[in-house]
């Protein structure tokens, strides 16, 4: 795979905290809408990869590549302008905003093909910002009842099915996923589940981080183990899985 | 009921009623408390909108009071021109310190204004002493002779003017409120990086924002300066810092109508104590602690829904609001 | 520039800077383990000078003044402490800022009230007189550098050797994981805040010699101290004396060369250091909050 044909690569990515180093020398390859998986135990460096490829975190050495481009010193928000989204662990929305009005804002970014001007975010009145899609998606995400609550009472469940909706919304070109599944329950999960098969799939990459292992069998074409900032394993699903290293190192089994 | 009354009928309420204590209280109270209410506005929306905390906002109120001043005072002698002039000076001079102190976090962008007033009420009080006359200050009320339209060396002409601008505040605060900006400065509030991870630049809102709030703290310095018909240092002292921190906060913060509430209540405490009281220090200390034991939104939290029940028998229909 | 008044100016930078330390300190202690922003602190410096004041007045020592201050400080301290800073620990820094300035506000009113508006002036307990290389220096300006510098060193003790040390270090790091230590983070929080006070009171005692005391002193200082905790970095001791001995030299050549300069060559100081460290010199990053 070259880096012409990928859509997101890191080369070297290195990132160190003191004696902890949670990126070290990580090469990723992520193609056009290929639906991939991160599993690794905690502390392996997951988030830190994430926060590396948004822009929140400065590697050390290595470059990230966005469509060919080399976007390692753009700024979070150029790079969101780019097309890369991504949720955090902490289900992170704007809890003084109603749920509508997060949607809205993050539709309204999509809107302005990328680049709000204060001047634009000025002069539109806020319920101006309207679309089939922010319908559509408070009604699948089943927000109709609260829409017009602060966000900052919802369940962590909708929190966090909020956010991925003010992600998808703009249609992004890759989509980054932070332990989506976490704290949920069964049925919010196999809800999550349908969204990204049903609205995503297909029509930009997915890059998911998750514990929850056996919920990304059927959702993901690709997964990788990722352990003390080092890729030990990439594959399918069951090669990651059988993959001695990832064995070795992840479940702590040695194959005799 | 047609819907320009639906949309604005609490203006009319409001402002009506202000209007109408004009007739009821002695006027240097009520012009004294409508151009505290501009500041006020300024100051809430501020720390209630973009959650920025800033100890200093006596010096964006004395740049415009001194822009006016200086102008009324050494060039032109109209004051709708040296009103004009602190405005431009308050605008210039929150654009420089906006992008240089709101690089800061919350701690240090607040401790820093309070740094920045320190430095200000020295600079205007002894470093600019052939400019500002130090603490003896600017005596212009004479010289504001060329006035086309309001003479504004009447006090009930001045308060017309105060009450006009207030009002065209108020619209701006409550237009900001239903505008995409308004939901971003909010959103900066709740959680910077993530509107940063929208795409926004949110160092482009809060400068707007800062630069709107201290332009309108400078309107309303601008405004003393012509009722008074002078300025001086005394309006930067560091102890009137919290004077509009206890005035927001009072009526509560980032709401509209409590800012109005909060300036009222305020000068009418402070006229009280200053007659009756010889250090009016202390009561305001006790006061900023005893409101500072409740939350953010001051008394308006209880006055709110009274409010609001009484503007639906008004309207006699139910209202959908968006949540603030 | 003489060579006389070159040194006599450096001390006179070391003496101010000996303040502003202990003041300074006490403001950064307060940052650094309860994230509170400790306006009050300015009330203890006032008391310790006005302790000072009223036991010399009676004809007592000074030193025995400047423990009054202290102890009257750290009882109006730990009262302040218990009844008010307990309800804001939760709450953001906001609150805390804004509350204390608030007992800032009204300990000016109840010194106004008690002392009037009138300065009152301090006698130095040493009135000795040492010659240095051709210009004669007041004693007492190095008793103050090195009663400063000796609390210096105890603090770093204290900080590094006794268990409430090393708890209150552990504080600064992250107090949630300290509690979850075992530790009671509430009587950490209690110590911290009656040494900040101490540190407050001792302040205003020995500056009161070099100035006169008087009830808006606290807020005079009150800019300076705070550009000097920021350019330091919030929470950061080490910054905090470095920070001191630049603000000192500065403010005391500011007087020498150009009197409006000691005012603000620190806030350009500091906006400089904004521009290249928007968290202060020494200032981390990975403070909560
Ligand atoms: N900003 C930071 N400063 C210091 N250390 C950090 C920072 N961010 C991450 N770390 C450290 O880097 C290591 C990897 O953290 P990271 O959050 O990437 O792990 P993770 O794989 O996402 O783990 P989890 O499954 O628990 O979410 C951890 O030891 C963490 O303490
Ligand atoms: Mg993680």
């Amino acid at each position: 795979m070259s880096s012409e044909e990928a859509l997101l690569g890191v080369e070297n990515l290195t990132k160190r905290f003191g004696a902890v180093c949670p990126a070290n020398g990580v090469n990723y390859k992520l193609r056009e809408n290929q639906v991939a998986g991160i599993i690794g135990p905690n502390g392996a460096g997951k988030t830190t990869f994430f926060n590396l490829v948004t822009g929140l975190c400065i590697p050390d050495s290595g470059n990230v590549f966005f469509q060919g481009g080399d976007i390692t010193r753009l700024s979070p928000q150029k790079r969101v302008q780019l097309g890369i989204r991504r949720t955090f662990q902490l289900a992170s929305v704007f809890d003084n905003l109603c749920v509508v009005d997060n949607i809205r804002v993050a539709y309204y970014q999509k809107q302005r093909a990328g680049r709000p001007s204060l001047g634009g975010m000025f002069l539109t009145e806020l319920v101006g910002v309207h679309s089939e899609t922010i319908d559509e998606l408070t009604e699948g995400m089943g927000f109709a009842n609260v829409a017009h609550t602060e966000a900052g009472g919802l369940s962590l469940g909708n929190k966090r099915k909020l956010e991925l909706a003010m992600a998808i919304i703009a249609e992004p070109k890759v989509l980054l996923l932070d332990e989506p599944f976490a704290g949920l329950s069964e049925m919010e999960i196999s809800q999550i589940v349908e969204m990204l098969k049903n609205r995503c799939a297909g029509k930009m990459s997915i890059l998911i981080i998750e514990h929850k292992i056996t919920w990304l069998k059927d959702l993901v074409d690709r997964l990788s183990v990722l352990v003390n900032g080092e890729l030990v394993a990439d594959g399918t699903y069951q090669e990651a899985l059988e993959s001695p290293q990832a064995r070795k190192s992840y479940w702590k089994l040695i194959e005799e | 009921m047609p819907r320009w009354l639906k949309r604005y009928g609490d203006i009319l309420l409001v402002f009506g009623a202000v209007g109408l204590l004009r007739l009821a209280l002695p006027v240097p109270f009520v012009i004294h408390a409508v151009i505290f209410a501009i500041y006020t506005m300024a100051f809430s929306f501020l720390i209630g909108r973009l959650g920025l905390v800033s100890f200093g906002q006596p010096v964006y109120l004395s740049i415009g009071a001194y822009g006016t001043g200086i102008y009324l005072a050494r060039f032109g002698t109209n004051p709708y021109a040296g009103l004009f002039v602190g405005v431009v000076v308050g605008i210039l001079f929150s654009l420089l310190i906006g992008s240089l102190l709101l690089r800061l976090t919350g701690d240090y962008f607040a401790l820093a204004n309070l740094a920045l007033c320190a430095v200000g009420f020295f600079f205007f009080q002894k470093a600019l002493v052939s400019v500002t006359n130090g603490d003896t200050g600017l005596w212009y009320l004479a010289r504001m002779s060329s006035t086309p339209i309001l003479n504004l060396r009447q006090p009930n002409n001045v308060f017309v003017l105060a009450l006009i601008l207030a009002v065209l505040v108020w619209l701006l605060m409550k237009y900001i409120d239903s505008s995409v900006y308004g939901a971003a400065c909010l959103a900066v509030k709740g959680n910077e990086t993530k509107l940063q991870l929208l795409g926004y630049d949110t160092f482009g809102v809060k400068w707007l924002a800062f630069v709107l709030a201290n332009a309108t703290a400078a309107l309303a310095g601008a405004l003393y300066a012509i009722y008074f018909g002078f300025v001086s240092p005394a309006s930067m002292e560091l102890v009137r810092a919290p004077e509009v921190i206890v005035a927001a906060l009072l009526g509560g913060a980032g709401t509209l109508y409590g800012p109005l509430l909060g300036a009222f209540l305020y000068i009418a405490m402070q006229d009280l104590v200053s007659t009756h009281v010889l250090y009016w220090e202390l009561f305001v200390g006790i006061m900023v602690v005893l409101i500072m034991m409740g939350d953010e939104k001051g008394i308006t939290t209880w006055l709110k829904p009274i409010f609001r029940s009484g503007w639906q028998l008004v309207s006699r229909r139910p209202k959908i609001t968006r949540t603030p | 520039m003489a060579v006389s008044d070159l040194i006599s100016t450096v001390i006179m930078g070391f003496a101010v800077a000996a303040v502003y330390f202990l003041l300074s300190m006490s403001l950064s202690l307060c940052f650094g383990v309860m994230r509170i922003v400790s306006l009050d602190q300015f009330v203890y410096y006032s008391v310790g000078a006005y302790m000072t004041y009223l036991v010399t007045a009676h004809q007592a020592s000074f030193w025995s003044g400047l423990l009054v201050g202290v102890a009257v400080s750290c009882t109006l301290a730990w009262a302040i402490e218990e009844t008010l800073f307990r309800r804001l620990y939760e709450k953001g820094t906001m609150f805390s800022m804004i509350t204390s300035y608030g007992i800032l506000l009204a300990g000016i009113g109840v010194i106004k009230y008690i002392w009037g508006l009138v300065p009152r002036p301090v006698m130095a307990p040493i009135t000795g007189q040492v010659a240095l290389l051709g210009t004669t220096l007041s004693l007492y300006r190095f008793v103050v550098i090195g009663l400063s510098a000796l609390i210096y060193v105890g603090l770093q003790l204290f900080l590094e050797k006794t268990i409430v040390g090393k708890a209150i270090r552990a504080g600064i790091e992250d107090a949630d994981k300290t509690e979850g230590l075992g530790i009671d983070i509430y009587k950490i929080f209690t110590v911290t805040f009656l040494i900040s006070a101490a540190l407050s009171a001792l302040a205003g005692g020995l500056h009161a010699p070099l100035i006169m005391v008087e009830p808006e002193m606290g807020l005079k200082i009150m800019g300076t101290a705070f550009m000097i905790v920021i350019i330091g970095g919030l929470g950061s001791i080490k910054g905090t004396a470095v920070s001191s001995l630049l603000i000192g030299q500065v403010v005391a050549f500011g007087f020498l060369l150009w009197a409006p300069g000691a005012e603000t060559a620190p806030f350009v100081i500091m906006l400089l250091v904004f521009l290249v460290r928007p968290r202060g010199l020494f200032g981390s990053a990975y403070l909560k909050r």
